[in-house]
């Protein structure tokens, strides 16, 4: 599949920025959840009332540039039913849009709290990489893929705890995950960071073990401190380190179609217009550099 | 199946500090509370008294917060330094999150009003605040950008710009045309004719006069 390049996560700040300029990425990673009301009620798309003003941005750089869809909503990891009802709305917007890939997180936003009753945490937290959770996630895989007619692939994400007597490390669950299903990777180099910035993980390792020719995106992003922990707040420019792993790993993926740069719409008034340009052509630069080699 | 017993205990880890320390402390009460594997039980114990529970738990509570603060901007800045302790009301009944932050707004500006006595300044807030959500949020491209919020005290002080001053009870009806031009919103005072006409679902506003814009709102989009 064709190469992309750089692209950038949508948030309103970049909504004019978009208008005025689509060609400033290569293609347009949207959160498909922040474009509508879901009523939680009502059969097929009757439940999904999509903001119109928000939609009409994406509609505009789809005239121009290819979409892909990093979605926040369908917990895979939940032990609770699959959302059957999101992924047929997903399916809507790659009928609309011709998504190239749909990508979502691995972790779990979903309890249940009773029979029948979910309730969302409005935090993502990891599963635990273990047999029962690799069968649970591919058979909910499967369910994507039947739903949805695009390539589907699951974002490593962040932990501040570290969770005992795993079966298997991350890195060996997407392996396992991939093999399994098909399932491509949007390996997250700030997720990757922030983990071993909080001794939770070591990049090396990590990378040496993952199979990186299942990885088809990757997420780069700032973040901050909080408690002493550094934290995933996608709070502006990346630092060093992440655009030193993005150099290490772009020419190791050999199917990867794009690097994103993600940041928090709070934080536009600090990064500007001028920072995200500068954020996606060192991205760029990166990219091109691989491509020479 | 445990895992279901297993990701609610972690949940309430997250949400509950109570509940948290019970599960670190390893607490047969708190614990028993859960379907959970014997491993899993150790899990639980071991995760609820790592230091990272902590950012958990500020990071959820900071996305509540921060939901809040986007869909409902002047009823926030009314409650000010108040803020914290009526959010941490508010979440001791609705301990989980509803993930559209409309449906958010909507309950927790329903727990604002409740104890509110009639007329009181903070639903007028709250109202505006509403208003101004259900416009923005519009699935129709087509439907009315605007909406009118009947208000009992001084527009100004409704708005936040009177800060400080005791809210005035003007005599008569007050009433507020809430419009969007793009990322603004424009508040235009209507006398009571107008204000009841548009209410009733009368004919737009684009005819109407509008001798007084109390403010402009610079609002962002609300997002998730």
């Amino acid at each position: 599949m064709e190469p992309l390049g750089v692209g950038i996560v949508h948030n309103p700040a970049l909504s004019d920025l978009l208008r005025a300029d689509p060609f400033v990425v290569d293609y347009l990673s949207v959160t498909p959840e922040a474009f509508w009301v879901d009523t939680e009620d009502g059969p097929g798309a009757s439940r999904f009332a999509e903001i119109a003003s928000m939609v009409g941005v994406v509609d505009e750089v789809a005239r121009h540039r290819p979409v892909v869809a990093h979605g926040i909503g369908l917990s895979i990891a939940s032990a609770g039913p699959v959302d059957e009802g999101l992924l047929d709305q997903v399916a809507r917007w790659h009928d609309r849009y011709g998504l190239l890939w749909y990508s979502e997180h691995l972790s779990y936003t979903t309890v249940t709290v009773a029979k029948g009753r979910e309730r969302r945490i409005g935090l993502g937290l990891p599963p635990p990489y273990d047999q029962e959770m690799l069968d649970l996630i591919c058979d909910r895989v499967a369910t994507v893929n039947d739903r949805v007619a695009t390539s589907f692939a699951l974002e490593n994400g962040v932990t501040y705890t570290d969770m005992p007597e795993q079966e298997m490390t991350e890195p060996a669950f997407f392996n396992a995950l991939a093999e399994r299903t098909g399932c491509s990777v949007l390996l997250d180099l700030h997720n990757l960071h922030t983990n071993v910035v909080n001794g939770m993980a070591d990049a090396t390792e990590y990378l040496d073990e993952l199979d990186l020719d299942a990885v088809v995106e990757i997420h780069i992003a700032g973040g901050h401190e909080v408690h002493g922990f550094h934290v995933d707040g996608h709070t502006g420019r990346c630092p060093p380190q992440v655009w030193q792993l993005l150099e290490d790993v772009v020419p190791r993926c050999r199917n990867l179609r794009g690097v994103t740069f993600e940041f928090h719409e709070g934080r536009f008034a600090d990064l500007g217009e001028t920072g995200v340009r500068e954020e996606l052509a060192q991205a760029r630069a990166i990219w091109e550099a691989a491509r020479c080699r | 199946m445990s895992l279901t017993g297993f990701q609610l205990a972690m949940a309430d880890a997250v949400t509950s500090p109570t509940l948290c320390q019970g599960m670190s402390d390893g607490d047969p009460a708190v614990l028993d509370r859960y379907d959970l594997t014997e491993r899993e039980r150790r899990r639980v114990v071991a995760v609820a008294g790592q230091r990272g529970m902590t950012v958990n738990s500020t990071l959820y509570w900071a996305n509540r917060l921060a939901l809040l603060i986007r869909t409902m901007p002047l009823t926030c800045k009314a409650l000010g330094t108040g803020l914290p302790a009526a959010a941490a009301r508010y979440w001791s009944e609705a301990p989980y999150a509803l993930l559209q932050f409309h449906a958010e707004a909507i309950r927790f500006a329903a727990h604002l009003r409740g104890p509110l006595a009639d007329g009181a300044l903070l639903a007028d807030t709250i109202a505006v605040d509403l208003a101004v959500l259900d416009m923005r949020l519009s699935p129709d491209a087509t439907a009315p950008r605007w909406r009118v919020v009947r208000v009992h005290h001084d527009p100004e002080t409704v708005l936040g710009g009177g800060s400080g001053v005791p809210a005035r009870v003007p005599a008569g009806e007050q009433w507020l045309l809430v419009e969007t031009h793009g990322e603004e919103i424009a508040v235009h005072r209507v006398d009571a004719a107008t204000g009841r006409g548009l209410a009733g679902a009368g004919p737009s506003p684009a005819g109407i006069e509008r001798p007084e814009t109390v403010t402009v709102l610079h609002l962002g989009t609300p997002t998730r």
